[in-house]
């Protein structure tokens, strides 16, 4: 092996070196770009792409456009089959893993995938990507090994472009060893919504994948995962999600914690008012659902302490940084204290 | 799927009682839009309960004062 021994590399036009090197064996490098991205940060545009938050619970059976995993929406087009929070069988440096396992033939298929939004990905039309993503089959069978990576497309800003876009397909074949994967394609000149999306096609129960460790960057080179920190990714995700419970507490547990309060007015008209002022900004006015502390039910959601009794209640004034709540006589009188919780969704 | 307006700003979906704000943006506000689009038409809004009528006592006792109370403190004893 040569060695090339000198002190700068410059461009024959360039004002100034592109490489500067030092005589203790180090070099200071004007660099413009890295792979045609970002230098360095964010290089990701999916959200959670190490599957780490999971705010809506660990395990579903159900089918149709579910959210389980933060950002991740699945879809089993067809009954019988568990999504769930992969804690055994891991990549290394993963705490967790997306899992689909069939319960039952499968005649249509299953897909799951993330939908970016515009202002995050707006800069990769007509661009090349880098998609990769570390993943496993769950049995030899050859419907599990079978893995669809799609990219999808519309012209519209984040219209419904999950599992409806127009798109673009790459087959890869998976084994039973956890594996990354790099798949590489051009984007469209011009859309107004993308997402990335796996799906497998016709199969039977037992059958499915676990994915994890998931990425799109720009640039025709795939990068190392990138790690961010639990709380970067926890504020990623609540642009899109937020709830009262505790991070680790599904939606609808038995628990007080963390549930927000509401109060009578000392008046005639004995109504409560609750105001709830989010952890930060969602992208849109949410969705809010409450859910009753001691029942978990969103039936009757709003729960009385001092009567122990269960009562409606309603949201009003949703933004997106709050939204504030009331009840009537029939849920509160005064001097009375009650309390719900609640989940806010602004999926795409 | 259906839905039933609220005495507030917002739109109930009853499937799972959640509050949809009237955001263009919101897809699930998107998807009522549709919904009234194919022809359907939201539960109306519940009925407001009617300002109860109170009693002297229950006046006082949202005011957190008992009779006792109130006689003391214009010294009718």
């Amino acid at each position: 092996m040569s060695t090339l021994k000198t002190t700068n590399l410059q461009h024959a036009s360039a004002a100034s070196p592109a490489i500067v090197l030092a005589a203790d064996g180090t070099a200071t490098a004007q660099l413009s770009s890295v792979n045609d991205g970002a230098i360095a940060g964010t290089r990701n545009r999916i959200i959670n792409g190490g599957m780490d938050v999971w705010q809506r619970g660990t395990s579903t059976t159900a089918t149709g456009n579910t959210y389980l995993a933060d950002r991740w929406q699945s879809a089993i087009l067809s009954t019988g089959g568990t999504i769930s929070q992969e804690t055994s069988s891991l990549p290394t440096g993963s705490r967790y893993a997306w899992k689909y396992v069939a319960s039952a033939s499968n005649t249509v298929g299953m897909q799951m995938g993330q939908q970016i939004e515009y202002v995050n990905c707006l800069d990769l039309q007509n661009t090349t990507v880098s998609i990769s993503f570390m993943a496993r089959s769950v049995n030899t069978n050859a419907a599990s090994t079978a893995l669809t990576v799609r990219t999808r497309t519309i012209a519209g800003v984040d219209g419904a472009c999950m599992f409806g876009g127009t798109n673009s397909d790459t087959a890869v074949t998976l084994t039973t060893t956890w594996t990354r994967y790099t798949v590489t394609r051009t984007l469209p000149a011009t859309f107004g919504s993308l997402s990335l999306e796996f799906a497998i096609g016709s199969h039977v129960s037992g059958d499915g994948i676990m994915l994890s460790q998931v990425q799109l960057e720009p640039g025709s080179v795939a990068t190392p995962f990138e790690r961010r920190s639990f709380g970067q990714e926890l504020a990623l995700c609540q642009r899109y999600y937020q709830k009262s419970y505790n991070i680790d507490v599904a939606p609808g547990a038995l628990t007080r914690i963390g549930g927000n309060g509401m109060v009578a007015h000392a008046t005639s008209s004995y109504m409560g008012f609750g105001f709830v002022t989010f952890q930060s900004s969602m992208r849109v006015n949410p969705t809010v659902t409450p859910y009753n502390p001691d029942t978990g039910l969103t039936t009757n959601p709003l729960r009385n302490y001092s009567a122990s009794t269960n009562g409606t209640m309603a949201v009003a004034n949703i933004g997106v940084f709050g939204f504030s709540s009331n009840a009537n006589n029939l849920s509160i009188s005064t001097n009375q204290s009650a309390a719900y919780h609640w989940t806010a969704s602004a999926e795409l | 799927m259906t839905y039933q307006l609220t005495t507030g700003d917002t739109i109930q979906r009853l499937t799972d009682n959640a509050f949809i704000p009237p955001d263009p943006a919101n897809t699930d506000y998107q998807a009522y839009l549709a919904w009234l689009d194919d022809g359907n038409t939201p539960e109306p809004a519940p009925t407001p309960e009617p300002t109860p009528v109170l009693t002297t006592e229950q006046k006082l006792e949202a005011a957190g004062l008992t009779v006792a109370e109130l006689k003391e403190l214009f010294n009718l004893t």
